[in-house]
């Protein structure tokens, strides 16, 4: 495990470590994602070190060579998708993400959207209107569907 | 007015499986090559065959068809069948089912749908005319020995069975059967019912002469034969005319002049000069350039059948206020000598006549939308478009499915394919209008507000590449409205591509130096 991936660890409480990422209807496959990873599954973070109001499901870390860490954000909607909603959630994991991550330009995030459905153009506009900022970088929120295969790599691009 | 008909097609050229029903509007969506078009022009050759899918299939075929063997069989009707038939005909509804028929007419047109028979032989030259093919077993996806194409037809009538027709084209050979069920020959529902009534009372009052020895038989064949005549008059009353708008209508509007006149222009040489090869046209695409040419000369079977005027200014006020809306201007049939007609465009508060090929590329797309409407559709007839959406801005999408909307409600059976998500909206608005004319919830509402039980939509499917595509209903919903998946797939597929677009740029942006 890289040296940066050994220092977020540590500061993440050692009960809300995952080994996958699924939530009533929605899982995520993770085929084909950099193995050298920590998942976060946001609902076991205590309180007391998560101080935003809103949460995302899960929070990945992954090591994509050298000292690059890309940070994922995961919210998983088996049914239906409040997309305001959702964005906030993703906002708010991305602050806490921020914090536990050291700050330099090798990392980068993904803020993703799973939904096990049909995404309507509105929604689309929602998504694309409403950035999620990470260390100052406005990021576009990207969609996957649930239970596809290679669902969180096609939407890295991996 | 219409039967209820449901079609089926198996292994049909793209075509896996596919059952659908006709509804008053039937749309088509899915991937290119995936049969739509296919599937448009077996109903188009059907309809052509069956003179418009009638409650009774024999429509339309001559009268001597079923009364030749007869001339020549010494036994043609036993004396039972002869009394059983006459007394059939005194009764004092002057209805008339099948069964009446005597038994030797009723298995002459059961096996008019059977092997080797009129029926079969015409769809299939009609299938090997409309889609340009030398044989009609081309038409087979899946070249092996043991694989056919089936093409099944089934006509009901609240809910009842009227007759139904089936076709497998083997590699090899083509078998067919039909059945047609004890139906009323004539129309509860039919207008010109009292007419065939009349004719049954006469028929009635001929078959009560006492005629016998050598000239019963004459007098027998007699008889049926005015039997037959009387039921041609009556049900050439519900023929129907189909037209076929293909999607490369628009070229064809700016160049049929051309193509007709060189067509003549090569025929004087015939005898002098050998063509190696000629080549051919489609059928649907030979038929509306016929249309196109012989602009305003009566079909064959309109020739019998003249729209009525309400009709004809129903379907005027049809194509006027899409000429209004979409158009912004006329579409101005001109006659000219060479006999082929030049249609021109006048835009709107103008006086000036523009040429097609110089008009929009919207002005040759509607053109002919516009013509058929005016001058060729009535009510009961089928109006099969490719495309509607072709060459139209968004906004003139949605009107277009207005315009199908009134065409449904003057009586006007329409088929159409298309891509366009703005035309599945609209006609999805349209349709929630239905529900709430239906439920009485506001009189206020559109004229054009369509049933939702009157709109089919079937999405043709290819999941497996190696086999044909699967045709399957998308059912409406009140929410939804009408929602091809893969539309969804493309607009989150592009929404996906530009979000990884922006993310790189705004890291780019980033790591910028600040000036």
């Amino acid at each position: 495990m890289s040296k940066t991936l050994t220092h977020i660890r540590s500061k993440i409480a050692t009960e809300s470590f995952s080994k996958s990422c699924t939530r009533k209807k929605c899982s995520v496959d993770m085929k084909d994602v950099p193995s050298c990873k920590i998942i976060v599954d946001m609902d076991k973070i205590p309180s007391a070190q998560y101080t935003q109001k809103k949460r995302c499901d899960f929070v990945l870390f992954l090591s994509t060579g050298g000292a690059n860490i890309l940070v994922a954000l995961l919210e998983l909607k088996g049914g239906t998708v409040d997309t305001s909603h959702a964005i906030e959630q993703l906002q708010d994991s991305a602050e806490f993400a921020e914090h536990i991550s050291p700050y330099n330009k090798t990392i980068s995030c993904r803020p993703i959207l799973f939904h096990g459905g049909k995404m309507h153009d509105i929604q689309l506009k929602t998504l694309n209107r409403n950035k999620v900022t990470f260390l100052g970088v406005p990021l576009t929120i990207k969609t996957a569907r649930c239970n596809e295969s290679r669902n969180l790599a096609k939407a890295l691009g991996m | 007015m219409h039967p209820d008909i449901r079609i089926t097609a198996k292994k049909f050229g793209p075509i896996d499986s596919a059952a659908i029903d006709l509804r008053p509007l039937t749309i088509f969506v899915g991937p290119s090559n995936t049969g739509k078009t296919y599937l448009a022009i077996l109903i188009y050759a059907l309809h052509k065959v069956l003179k418009g899918f009638p409650r009774f299939p024999i429509t339309g075929t001559h009268p001597y068809y079923f009364i030749e063997d007869l001339e020549e069989d010494e036994i043609a009707i036993s004396d039972d069948d002869f009394e059983k038939f006459t007394s059939s005909l005194a009764n004092e509804n002057y209805t008339l089912n099948f069964s009446d028929l005597p038994k030797i007419v009723r298995d002459k047109m059961q096996s008019y749908l059977g092997e080797e028979n009129l029926l079969p032989r015409s769809l299939k030259v009609e299938l090997e005319r409309c889609f340009d093919l030398e044989r009609a077993e081309s038409i087979i996806h899946t070249p092996t020995e043991s694989d056919c194409s089936v093409i099944s037809l089934e006509a009901r009538e609240n809910h009842k069975k009227l007759w139904n027709f089936s076709m497998r084209i083997g590699k090899s050979k083509i078998l067919s059967h039909g059945n047609i069920e004890d139906i009323s020959l004539i129309s509860d529902v039919d207008s010109h019912g009292k007419r065939a009534s009349v004719m049954i009372r006469r028929l009635s009052k001929i078959a009560d002469l006492k005629v016998r020895g050598k000239n019963k038989k004459r007098h027998i064949n007699y008889l049926i034969l005015n039997l037959l005549e009387a039921l041609s008059d009556h049900m050439t009353r519900q023929y129907a005319q189909t037209y076929y708008l293909p999607a490369a209508r628009s070229g064809i509007m700016q160049s049929h002049r051309v193509i007709a006149s060189s067509l003549v222009a090569r025929s004087t040489r015939a005898g002098l000069e050998r063509f190696p090869e000629l080549p051919t046209f489609s059928g649907v695409m030979a038929d509306f350039m016929r249309h196109l040419i012989l602009h305003k000369t009566p079909d064959h079977y309109s020739e019998f059948l003249p729209r009525g005027k309400t009709e004809i200014k129903e379907m005027k006020s049809i194509a006027d206020e899409l000429e209004r809306r979409t158009l912004q201007g006329k579409i101005i049939p001109k006659p000219s000598p060479s006999m082929y007609p030049e249609f021109l465009y006048r835009p709107k508060e103008t006086k000036e006549d523009i040429r097609l090929s110089r008009s929009s590329s919207m002005v040759s797309e509607l053109a002919p939308v516009i013509l058929f409407i005016r001058g060729n559709l009535g009510k009961g007839d089928t109006l099969i478009i490719e495309e509607p959406e072709a060459h139209l801005h968004p906004a003139a999408q949605t009107e277009i499915a207005a315009t199908l909307a009134r065409l449904v409600r003057a009586g006007v059976r329409v088929i159409v394919t298309t891509h366009s998500d703005w035309l599945l909206q609209e006609i999805g608005n349209l349709m929630r209008e239905g529900e709430l004319r239906e439920e009485n919830v506001d009189s206020s509402l559109s004229p054009n507000a369509l049933r939702p039980r009157d709109v089919g939509v079937w999405l043709f499917d290819r999941k497996d590449e190696s086999k044909g595509s699967i045709v399957r209903e998308i059912s409406f919903d009140r929410v939804e409205g009408i929602a091809p998946s893969d539309y969804e797939d493309v607009a989150e597929k592009l929404y996906n591509r530009s979000a990884d677009l922006q993310n790189l740029l705004a890291e780019s942006a980033d790591g910028e130096p600040e000036v």
